[in-house]
C-alpha cells in the first residue's frame, strides 16, 4: 500500500480533466508512472467522473499564486498566448513528474515555460533563479558534519549580458509592487520584447540574494569561476571535496580557504558543523 | 560544537521553546507507558481528557479572515454575545502567523484552541525541524487548549506557496496507522494533546467509511477526535448514505470538539454538488449529525460554528438553533450558564 502514490495520482487528476477521462476509460493501463496495486486503482475510478471537476477554478488559482514569480517571463509571453493557454501547464508530463516527484509546481512552470515560448527563456531563467532562492530561505537542511553550502538566500544563474537590465525595466514597466503587477497581468498587461540575442553571446552568471523581510532580490554579476564554485555548493559539499573542485581552478588548500573565507564573509555562503 | 548560519532560523526564544518541547516529549512518553498493552493504552486518553478544559461555543478564523473589515469580529461576538464567543479557533499556517485580530484576542487572555493548516500528519517527512520549532514556539505563545485540524492532506509534495489544497485522507486501515504516527509525534513535540478532524472533499478514496477510518486513528494515537458535522454531511450526501450511517463506529465519549458550518450546493453536469463554504446556510442533515453527536458526547469541551466571514446579523439565528439543540445537553447546560 503505497498513500503517497495515490495521493499523487489524486492530485494530477484533479488537475487534469484529461487524465481523467483516460483513467476511467482504461483505469489499468493509465498509471505506467506510479506503482499503484489494483485495490487502489479501482478507489481511483469509483468515485462519479464529474467529481474530480467540483472545483473549476482549481487551475486558475493555482495559475495566478505561478505568475506572481514570474511576472516578466509572463507579460512577454502574454503576446502570444493567453492567461487561460497557460493553465496547459497542468495537463503537461512536466506537472505530472513534478506531482509525482515532490517538485515545486513554481519552478517546474519555468521549465515548461520555456519548452513553450524560447524567447523569454532569459527571464524565465532570472525568475526561476530568484524563485529556488527564495524557497530555499524556506527550506530546512539536512545535517552534514562539516560542510560547506550556498546560503539558503541565495542562488545563481547565467544569462545573456544584457539581460538583468532589461528585466529591471520590465519590472517597473508591470508595476512598482508584485500586487501591481499581478492586476497589470490579470488585466492584460502585455511585454514587448526587444531585439533577441543570439545563441554566439557570451552568457554572464547573475548571483541571486533574496532578502526575506523585503522580499526583494537584488542581483549581482559574477564571473564564471565563481558561478561554477557557487553551483557546486548547491548541495553541501565537503572542504576536502571543494578542494579537489577548486583545483580546476588552479587552486591550492589554502587558496580554495581563504576563498571560502571571502565568501562566507559576503554571506554567499555558510559552513556546517 | 556550535551552529553557524544553519540555526539563524530559529530565534534564541524558539530554541529554548522547542527544548522545552523535548523535554515535554519525554515526561509524556513517560506518562503515556508506551510498554503498556494496548487496551491499558487506549483507554489513557479518556482519562487524560478529564484534565481538558470546557471551552463552551467559539468560532473559529485564520489569517486575513477579517481583513477587509467584514466578516464575524470574534471581539465583537465576544463582548456581545459572550455565550457565542467563549474561546477562539485560530488557524495557523506556520509561515504566516498570527494576525492583529489573533493577537488581540490572545492579549485579552482569552482562550483558544490550535487548528493547523499546513501539516500533513501522515507524512513524517513533513514533521521537519523548521516546522517544528515554529509549531512549539506558536503554542508557547498563544497557550491553546489542544491542537487540532483536519486529517488530510493539506498540501501536495513541498509545504510552498500554491501547493496547498486539502484532501481527505486514504481510507484505509494503513493510512490510519500513519495518521496516527503523526498525532503522536506532534503531541510528544508540544505536549498537547492533537485532536484530528474529518475533511471536507469530493472525492474520498479507500475501503472504510470515514466514521471508522477515524474511530481507528483515535484508538492508534489513543486521542480524541474533533468532529466536523457539516464536513461529514457532505461525505454521506456523496455516498449516498443517510446522515447517521456509520456513526455507530465512533465512541461517542472520544469526540471533544465539533464543528457546525454552513454549505451551498451547486451542480457540475448535472451532478449535485455540496460545497462546505461557512456559509450560515447549515442544511438539515448536517443539523440531524449534530444533534445525535451531541447527545451522546459526554466528553464535549468546545463546539465552533465555522462562519468567519460573515456578519454578526447573518450568524445569529444559526447560533439560536445551536443552543436549541444543546439546551438539554450537560454541555449546552455548562456552557449557555453565562
Amino acid at each position: 500500500m503505497t498513500a503517497k502514490n495515490i495521493q499523487r495520482a489524486a492530485v494530477r487528476m484533479l488537475y487534469d480533466p484529461s487524465l481523467v477521462e483516460r483513467v476511467y476509460s482504461q483505469p489499468d493501463k493509465a498509471w505506467p508512472d506510479l506503482n499503484l496495486s489494483v485495490e487502489e486503482r479501482a478507489w481511483l475510478v469509483r468515485p462519479d467522473r464529474r467529481r474530480w471537476r467540483c472545483d473549476p477554478a482549481r487551475r486558475q488559482r493555482s495559475l495566478q499564486v505561478i505568475i506572481e514569480e514570474f511576472p516578466v517571463s509572463v507579460g512577454l509571453c502574454l503576446r502570444d498566448t493567453s492567461l487561460v493557454d497557460l493553465q496547459a501547464y497542468f495537463g503537461s508530463s512536466i506537472f505530472h513528474r513534478c506531482v509525482n516527484e515532490d517538485g515545486s509546481m513554481v519552478a517546474c512552470f519555468g521549465d515548461w515555460l520555456r519548452l513553450q515560448h524560447s524567447s523569454a527563456e532569459q527571464f524565465i531563467i532570472l525568475e526561476q533563479g530568484i524563485a529556488r532562492a527564495r524557497r530555499r530561505c524556506l527550506r530546512q537542511l539536512r545535517d552534514f558534519d562539516s560542510c560547506w553550502t550556498m546560503c539558503r538566500h541565495v542562488d545563481v544563474v547565467e544569462v545573456f549580458p544584457d539581460t538583468l537590465g532589461k528585466y529591471q525595466d520590465y519590472l517597473h514597466g508591470l508595476g512598482a509592487t508584485p500586487t501591481e503587477r499581478i492586476e497589470a497581468l490579470l488585466a492584460g498587461c502585455t511585454l514587448s520584447p526587444g531585439p533577441s540575442q543570439t545563441q554566439d553571446d557570451a552568457e554572464v552568471a547573475l548571483v541571486i540574494e533574496y532578502d526575506t523581510a523585503s522580499n526583494v532580490a537584488r542581483m549581482s554579476e559574477a564571473n564564471s569561476a565563481l558561478s561554477a564554485l557557487l553551483n557546486h555548493l548547491r548541495t553541501p559539499k565537503t572542504f576536502e571535496i571543494v578542494c579537489a573542485f577548486a583545483k580546476k581552478y588552479d587552486l591550492d588548500v589554502e587558496e580554495c580557504a581563504e576563498i571560502l573565507a571571502d565568501l562566507a564573509a559576503d554571506r554567499l555562503i555558510f559552513q556546517i558543523f | 560544537m556550535s551552529w553557524t548560519r544553519a540555526s539563524n532560523s530559529l530565534k534564541p526564544g524558539q530554541r529554548l521553546s522547542f527544548a522545552g518541547a523535548i523535554q515535554a516529549m519525554t515526561m509524556l512518553r513517560f506518562s503515556l507507558g508506551l510498554s503498556g498493552d494496548s487496551g491499558e493504552l487506549s483507554s489513557m486518553f479518556l482519562s487524560r481528557c478529564q484534565a481538558l478544559p470546557f471551552l463552551g461555543i467559539g468560532v473559529s478564523t485564520e489569517y486575513g479572515a477579517h481583513a477587509d473589515g467584514t466578516g464575524l469580529d470574534p471581539d465583537v461576538l465576544a463582548t456581545t454575545h459572550p455565550e457565542y464567543g467563549q474561546f477562539l479557533e485560530i488557524g495557523v499556517e506556520v509561515d504566516k502567523g498570527l494576525d492583529d485580530v489573533s493577537r488581540a484576542w490572545l492579549s485579552r487572555g482569552r482562550p483558544c484552541t490550535y487548528h493547523f493548516l499546513d501539516v500533513n500528519l501522515d507524512d513524517p517527512v513533513d514533521f521537519d525541524a523548521h516546522w517544528i520549532a515554529e509549531v512549539v514556539a506558536l503554542t508557547a505563545s498563544m497557550k491553546p487548549a489542544w491542537l487540532c485540524g483536519d486529517a488530510g492532506l493539506w498540501h501536495f509534495g513541498r509545504r510552498e506557496r500554491g501547493h496547498m489544497l486539502l484532501l481527505p485522507p486514504i481510507l484505509s486501515d494503513d493510512s490510519a496507522k500513519r495518521f496516527a504516527d503523526g498525532i503522536c509525534t506532534l503531541r510528544e513535540a508540544t505536549g498537547l494533546e492533537v485532536l484530528p478532524e474529518n475533511p471536507p472533499g469530493q472525492v474520498f478514496l479507500g475501503d472504510l467509511h470515514i466514521a471508522e477510518f477515524f474511530a481507528r486513528v483515535c484508538e492508534y494515537a489513543d486521542t480524541g477526535l474533533l468532529l466536523d458535522a457539516a464536513h461529514l454531511a457532505i461525505y454521506q450526501q456523496i455516498h449516498g448514505y443517510e446522515p447517521r450511517t456509520g456513526l455507530d463506529a465512533i465512541g461517542t465519549d472520544t469526540i471533544i470538539e465539533m464543528h457546525v458550518a454552513g454549505a451551498s450546493i451547486t451542480h457540475i453536469d448535472g451532478l449535485e454538488v455540496i460545497e462546505d463554504d461557512h456559509t450560515p446556510n447549515v442544511l438539515e442533515e448536517t443539523w440531524t449529525i449534530f444533534d445525535h453527536l451531541a447527545q451522546r458526547a459526554t466528553n464535549l469541551r468546545a463546539i465552533v460554528l465555522e462562519c468567519e466571514r460573515n456578519s454578526l446579523r447573518d450568524c445569529l439565528p444559526v447560533y439560536r438553533r445551536l443552543t436549541t439543540c444543546l439546551r438539554d445537553t450537560p454541555f449546552g447546560q455548562a456552557a449557555l450558564k453565562i
